[in-house]
C-alpha cells in the first residue's frame, strides 16, 4: 500500500474491529457490511496501484519528453551549422544546381542526358596583357567586380553558371530548369546584351578610377544538343557540359568581335523576332563538317536606335538588288504598304 | 465454452481466449477509448471459464507494449479474478513478457506483481 491512504486504512481497521467486536455479530448488516469491506479494500488497492503506475507513466512521458527536448536542441544546433556550411558550398554552386540539389530533386551521382541547351561564352579581350600592367590586388579587385556584375545578370535571367576559368565565363539555359528552347535562346542573348550594356558602365567608372588599360569582353552562343549532368568521379565530381555544340559555343567566342556578341544560325533563328543582328558570314570551325552561318547581335528591335533603325540592304557584287528603310520615319500607313509591297516581292522571287 | 477473439486495432490488442487449445492471450497495445467495451467481456469470458472448466490450469500470456490508465484497471480485475481462482485451488500463471528494449513494459510488470502472491507472476524478457 502507498503513502497518502492513511484515512482510508484507519476507517479499514475501525471497521474491521467493529465487525470483530462479539456483539455486532447478530446485527443484520453485519455480512452487508463484511462484504461492503472486502470490495472497499480491494478498490483500495487497485486505486494504490493504478496511481503507482500512472506516476511511472509520468515519468517515462517527462522523461521522454526531456530526450525529445535534448534532441531538439541539438538538431536546431545542428541544423544552424548546416545552414552556415550550405550557405558556404551554395558560392560554389549556380544556384538552380544548389536549389535542385537542397531540396532534394537531384541525385547526385555520375549521371548524363541529351537535352537543347543554348551556350554561352565570354572572356576579356587581352586578359594577360591587362594582368601585367595591373597590380595584383588592383587586379583581383577589377576582376572579381566584373565577374560578380556578370554572375548576377546571368542569374537575373535564369542562366546555369557552369563556370569561372580565370576571365572566361561559361554559362548555359536549358537545364536544371527550362523555359522551352526559344525562350531559353532569348534569355541567354538578352543576358549577352545587358553584360555588354553593363561592361560599357564598368568601363567608365573604371576609367574615372584611373586604370589605363580597359576590359573588353567578347561573346559567343549557340544552341544545340548537348550532354549534361555529372562528370568525374564518385568522390569528385562537376555538374557540366560537353559535346560539339558547347564547342562551337566557344569557338564562336574566340572569333566574336571586341565587344561583340557572335552568335549561331541555331541561336539566330530562335531570337530573330525579337533581337535584330546583322549576318557574319559563314565560318568552318574544326571537326565541324558543314560551315556555320554567324549573326552579330546588335539589339532589342524595341531598342534600336541611330544607324540601327535605317535597313540598308544591297547586293555587293552588283545592282541586282537594293532595299533601304528608315524605321524612324517609317509611319503606320506606310508600313502596311511596304509589308505588302516585300510580300509581293518574295512571292516574285520563289516563284522566278 | 466458445472461443472469444478480438482482433487487434490501432488502439487496442489482439485478445484470444481459445479454451479447447488452452491459450490465452493479451497482444499488442492498449489505450482504448472505452476500455470497459473491451475488457468486460474479457472479464465475463474468464469468470465463466473459471466456474465451469474442470481443467484447474490457466495460463494467460500478456504481451502488452503499452497500455493506459483505464487499461490498467481492467488488468488489475483480470489479475484479482485470476488471484481468487488461485486462492481456490487453481494452477494459475500469469507470464508478462516484455521486449528487452522496453524498460517500462518491465517496471509496470513489477507492478502488477506486487498484489499478486498466490497466482505466479512471472516476468518474462523476450528479444523480438
Amino acid at each position: 500500500m502507498i503513502e497518502g491512504f492513511s484515512r482510508e486504512r484507519n476507517v479499514v481497521t475501525k471497521i474491521a474491529e467493529i465487525l470483530e467486536n462479539p456483539q455486532h455479530q447478530n446485527n443484520p448488516l453485519h455480512p452487508i457490511v463484511s462484504d461492503l469491506l472486502v470490495h472497499y479494500k480491494k478498490l483500495l488497492r487497485q486505486v494504490s496501484r493504478l496511481i503507482q503506475i500512472s506516476d511511472k507513466q509520468q515519468q517515462e512521458m517527462a522523461q521522454k519528453n526531456q530526450e525529445i527536448n535534448d534532441l531538439l536542441v541539438d538538431v536546431t544546433i545542428k541544423s544552424k551549422a548546416l545552414e552556415v556550411i550550405s550557405s558556404k558550398l551554395s558560392k560554389y554552386l549556380s544556384p538552380q544546381l544548389y536549389n535542385s540539389i537542397f531540396s532534394g530533386n537531384r541525385e547526385v551521382h555520375i549521371e548524363s542526358r541529351r537535352c537543347k541547351l543554348t551556350v554561352f561564352f565570354s572572356d576579356i579581350v587581352g586578359f594577360t596583357e591587362i594582368t601585367e600592367s595591373l597590380e595584383a590586388e588592383d587586379l583581383t579587385a577589377l576582376l572579381n567586380e566584373y565577374l560578380n556584375a556578370m554572375a548576377k545578370i546571368a542569374l537575373k535571367y535564369g542562366g546555369t553558371i557552369d563556370k569561372f576559368i580565370g576571365d572566361a565565363i561559361m554559362i548555359f539555359f536549358g537545364d536544371p530548369e527550362s523555359h522551352g528552347v526559344r525562350e531559353d535562346a532569348l534569355a541567354c542573348v538578352s543576358m549577352a546584351l545587358e553584360m555588354r550594356s553593363k561592361i560599357a558602365e564598368l568601363k567608365a567608372k573604371w576609367s574615372v578610377q584611373g586604370f589605363q588599360k580597359q576590359f573588353d569582353a567578347r561573346m559567343g552562343i549557340n544552341t544545340g544538343y548537348c550532354t549534361v549532368g555529372n562528370f568525374g568521379s564518385n568522390d569528385r565530381m562537376d555538374y557540366t557540359i560537353i559535346g560539339g555544340q558547347v564547342n562551337i559555343a566557344s569557338r564562336l567566342e574566340t572569333m566574336a568581335p571586341t565587344g561583340g556578341i557572335l552568335i549561331s544560325h541555331e541561336t539566330y533563328s530562335l531570337i530573330r523576332e525579337n533581337i535584330y543582328c546583322e549576318e557574319s558570314g559563314e565560318v568552318t570551325l574544326k571537326g565541324i563538317f558543314s560551315p556555320i552561318r554567324t549573326y552579330i547581335v546588335q539589339n532589342h528591335y524595341n531598342l534600336l536606335s541611330g544607324k540601327d533603325r535605317i535597313i540598308d540592304i544591297a547586293s555587293p557584287k552588283d545592282d541586282s538588288f537594293s532595299i533601304k528603310v528608315n524605321l524612324d520615319t517609317l509611319h503606320s500607313d506606310n508600313k502596311d504598304l511596304l509589308i505588302h509591297h516585300l510580300e509581293s516581292v518574295l512571292f516574285r522571287i520563289k516563284n522566278s | 465454452m466458445d472461443t472469444m477473439i478480438i482482433n487487434e486495432t490501432k488502439s487496442s490488442p489482439k485478445i484470444t481466449l481459445d479454451a479447447v487449445n488452452g491459450f490465452f492471450e493479451i497482444c499488442g497495445v492498449s489505450f482504448p477509448e472505452n476500455s470497459s467495451k473491451i475488457y468486460d467481456p474479457v472479464y465475463h469470458w474468464i469468470e465463466q471459464y473459471l466456474k465451469s472448466s474442470d481443467n484447474k490450469k490457466f495460463v494467460l500470456e500478456m504481451r502488452i507494449d503499452y497500455f493506459n490508465s483505464s487499461t490498467s484497471k481492467a488488468f488489475l480485475d483480470i489479475f484479482d479474478l485470476l488471484e481468487e481462482a488461485a486462492e481456490n485451488g487453481w494452477q494459475i500463471v500469469i507470464n508478462w513478457h516484455y521486449h528487452t528494449e522496453n524498460d517500462m513494459a518491465r517496471v509496470y510488470g513489477e507492478q502488477f506483481k506486487m498484489d499478486i502472491t498466490k497466482a505466479d507472476f512471472c516476468l518474462l524478457e523476450t528479444l523480438e
